[in-house]
């Protein structure tokens, strides 16, 4: 078919489909569980988003997949090598590396005891300028107020799940003693406050969300309710609250009794394109396709004639009346009509880059007119 | 942010190609025997239209399932196999159909326009000719950018009884390819497959361990369009193969007596000398899934190494003793002076540099390059950040 159309500037347009993955991770007895998945296979690691998969079958001991890398000039090294190892290898030796490579949340306790200047806490105050943007959000994000010097449990969750950002409004904390419910925060206000809607502090806010970034950071060291576990990892039972969410992996004595849950979406952002392709009333009523004309005639098709001084091919070929009579023995009048089955997109040198299929052939006759609306994800 | 540019000159800019590459062992058990008794494993998938057979390394049915390859075979309309007049054959013009879909794609056309032919030492003039073969069809996910040359191995059960088939192992390697692989595939580079180490030996028949006799031509390995065409005469031996096809059976006809790749009845009025399910009978005989199920029984461990390729743009960004001392940031001046100088005005400006901002042509910035550490910068030093781009 070699029928051309521009397309005019209301013909395409750029939007964005944004989509919102939802997660949940359990959380108990040094498990994550993530979206109620168990057991896929030997070497798949629940509550773990996997990056490849690989080995997913493959017991200790059995030949597994890796990846390795020859040192070189580019200096490419794999992120699971240490730089001290990678800088002290010699050019030309194999740097290898292993799978799997997965992400899951991780939790870290900054203790207030620590003290301002302590190691322990350098990894929070390199987030104190990124808390300190958001205290246009609400004051409790102030970094010198609420998180410098105080106990902070921060969760952090990788953005291979959320995406762009964790969408506001979606994170739900729970804690489960027993089986019982007896603490949960959300960020009803959609600003990143996390804010207790159980028990005696309901209404209060527990800590905040870093949307963007996929860091919650809970302070409220409040008791959620009258029950108690093994919370710091010790043998001794303390009262929950909010700085111990997430400590399933507490070290030997770990929080039987507690379960975990944390709730949120992701935002991914796909950019996608619309293209109008019109077929309009009086064209594309012509195919070029071989079966578009009568086999009777299909003969005349090379009925060409030239000479020295003319060259001429038959002008007269019958088309083939696809059109159905709706009476026995009988022939419909001829119509033009054609069926399109697909469009093509071309770019401005005319090279087809795009084919976009029907699943079904469209029958066009003169008067009808068509819109064929295109979607292309970028 | 700084807001000092300085234009990167040809010097600055280089373009570089790492490969990255991954160790891929497939164990035998994966393409047979863990997931369910033949025919009916959890990971073999069947097609209505009997084609082929895909490969996974777990039930396909599971989200965590990976595609290992695809499975099929074919011969040549030239094969003695499409010449017999024996009953009993199935799908023989598709299997005609995927060797000529196979060899249009992978060795092309001659000057006539005919599909050419595999040809076992890659030298396309004339020699032995593959005309009956299976074709694996390495995933994309598993084969990557392309195979690496000299790394892939597979290892076949050769032992005549059907139920001790791995009693005989022979291992087919690509040798040396690294140096002598092959250009003339319209798909790109390619490298022999020779037959390499046989462990064991039939135990029927005579007593003596067999040898197979030397390197000989089995196959080829097309690396980038990750395809590997294996000869039927692997699993042949010299005698009893036909000797019409050059490079018929491999083995040695004292040591290993015809092999029995099905267990299933005889295909009634083949001419094929030899036990009831050879190699022959089976191409003609068998469906496709059928032939590739006997071929699975009889494959072991597949190992190769994939490589992706890296394309990388390097900006050596330098910033001589007189440039960025000074910061437009904001946090660098207090009270109208430079914070770092700690009130000594006659110490040198002080910068750290943090960043590093790739621009465009018209001022955009492109893309930002992060220092894992500040690094500090004063007139009495000078540096070089190196910013990689992979694409």
């Amino acid at each position: 078919m070699s029928y051309l159309r521009q397309f005019g500037p209301n013909d395409i347009y750029v939007n964005e489909l944004r989509t919102h993955p939802q997660y949940e991770f359990v959380m108990w007895n040094g498990t994550e569980y993530l979206n109620n998945r168990k057991y896929e296979g030997v070497d798949i690691k629940t509550g773990t988003v996997n990056l490849y998969e690989y080995n997913v079958n493959r017991a200790a001991g059995e030949a597994r997949i890796f990846p390795f890398v020859e040192k070189g000039g580019g200096l490419i090294r794999l992120n699971s090598t240490p730089v001290s190892s990678f800088t002290g290898s010699t050019y030309g030796s194999t740097i290898q590396g292993e799978y799997p490579l997965t992400a899951s949340i991780a939790r870290q306790l900054f203790d207030s005891s620590d003290g301002l200047g302590a190691s322990e806490r350098l990894r929070l105050h390199a987030m104190r300028t990124t808390f300190d943007y958001y205290k246009y959000l609400s004051p409790v994000y102030d970094y010198e107020t609420y998180y410098s010097g105080s106990t902070v449990n921060l969760i952090s969750i990788p953005s291979i799940m959320f995406g762009s950002r964790i969408k506001p409004g979606s994170l739900d904390l729970k804690i489960f003693h027993s089986g019982t419910l007896v603490g949960r925060a959300k960020d009803i206000r959609r600003n990143g406050e996390l804010i207790c809607i159980t028990g005696s502090n309901s209404g209060s806010v527990v800590g905040v969300a870093l949307y963007g970034e996929g860091f919650l950071a809970l302070t409220s060291s409040d008791t959620v309710a009258a029950v108690n576990d093994t919370y710091t990892g010790t043998a001794a039972r303390v009262t929950a609250s909010w700085i111990y969410f997430g400590s399933h992996h507490a070290g030997t004595n770990k929080p039987r009794e507690t379960v975990f849950s944390l709730e949120f979406k992701g935002t991914h952002r796909m950019p996608v394109v619309t293209m109008m392709a019109h077929a309009e009333k009086g064209v594309l009523n012509n195919s070029s396709n071989p079966t578009f004309i009568s086999s009777s005639a299909s003969g005349s098709i090379r009925s060409i004639s030239r000479s020295s001084s003319s060259f001429s091919e038959d002008d007269e070929i019958p088309i083939k009346n696809v059109v159905q009579s709706p009476f026995a023995n009988s022939t419909a009048s001829f119509e033009k009509q054609t069926y399109i089955s697909k469009v093509g997109i071309y770019d401005e040198q005319k090279n087809l880059i795009a084919v976009a299929k029907l699943a079904q052939p469209v029958r066009k006759k003169e008067e009808d007119s068509y819109t064929f609306k295109l979607k292309l994800d970028l | 942010m700084a807001t000092t540019f300085k234009t990167l000159l040809p010097g600055d800019v280089i373009d570089t190609r790492n490969r990255l590459h991954e160790s891929i062992p497939i164990t035998g058990t994966i393409v047979s025997g863990t997931y369910g008794p033949q025919a009916q494993e959890r990971n073999i998938k069947d097609y209505s239209h009997g084609l082929f057979q895909s490969v996974f390394d777990y039930p396909f049915l599971s989200s965590s399932a990976n595609h290992i390859f695809d499975l099929t075979m074919g011969y040549s309309s030239n094969s003695p196999i499409s010449a017999s007049s024996v009953a009993g054959y199935k799908q023989q013009k598709s299997k005609i159909n995927i060797y000529n879909q196979m060899a249009q794609v992978l060795v092309g056309h001659d000057a006539d326009g005919n599909i050419r032919e595999f040809d076992a030492d890659g030298d396309l003039t004339g020699g032995s000719k593959i005309r009956s073969c299976y074709f694996i069809n390495i995933s994309r996910l598993l084969g990557k950018d392309e195979i690496k040359k000299g790394s892939f191995q597979i290892d076949l059960g050769l032992e005549p009884n059907y139920d001790k088939a791995f009693s005989a192992s022979l291992s087919i390697t690509d040798t040396n390819a690294e140096t002598t692989y092959k250009t003339n595939s319209p798909a790109g580079e390619y490298g022999i497959l020779k037959t390499n180490t046989l462990t064991g030996g039939p135990s029927t028949g005579n007593e003596t361990r067999a040898v197979v006799s030397a390197s000989h031509n089995v196959g080829l390995i097309f690396y980038q369009a990750g395809v590997v065409v294996l000869s039927s005469s692997i699993f042949h031996n010299n005698v009893k193969g036909d000797t019409s096809i050059a490079g018929h059976g491999i083995l040695d006809e004292n040591h290993f007596p015809e092999m029995d790749m099905t267990h299933t009845a005889s295909v009634a009025g083949f001419s094929e000398p030899g036990p009831l399910n050879s190699i022959f009978r089976l191409f003609a005989s068998s469906s496709i899934s059928g032939a590739c199920n006997a071929f699975r029984h009889r494959l072991g461990n597949v190992s190769f190494n994939n490589t992706t390729e890296l394309n990388s743009t390097i900006y050596f960004c330098r910033a001589n003793a007189n440039e960025f001392n000074y910061s437009s940031n904001p946090t660098y001046l207090k009270d109208s002076k430079i914070r770092v100088k700690a009130d000594d005005s006659r110490a040198e400006p002080v910068s750290y540099i943090t960043t590093v901002g790739l621009y465009g042509p018209n001022n955009e910035l492109l893309a930002v390059g992060k220092l894992s550490e500040p690094l500090k910068k004063t007139p009495s030093n000078e540096l070089t950040v190196r910013v990689r781009l992979d694409y």
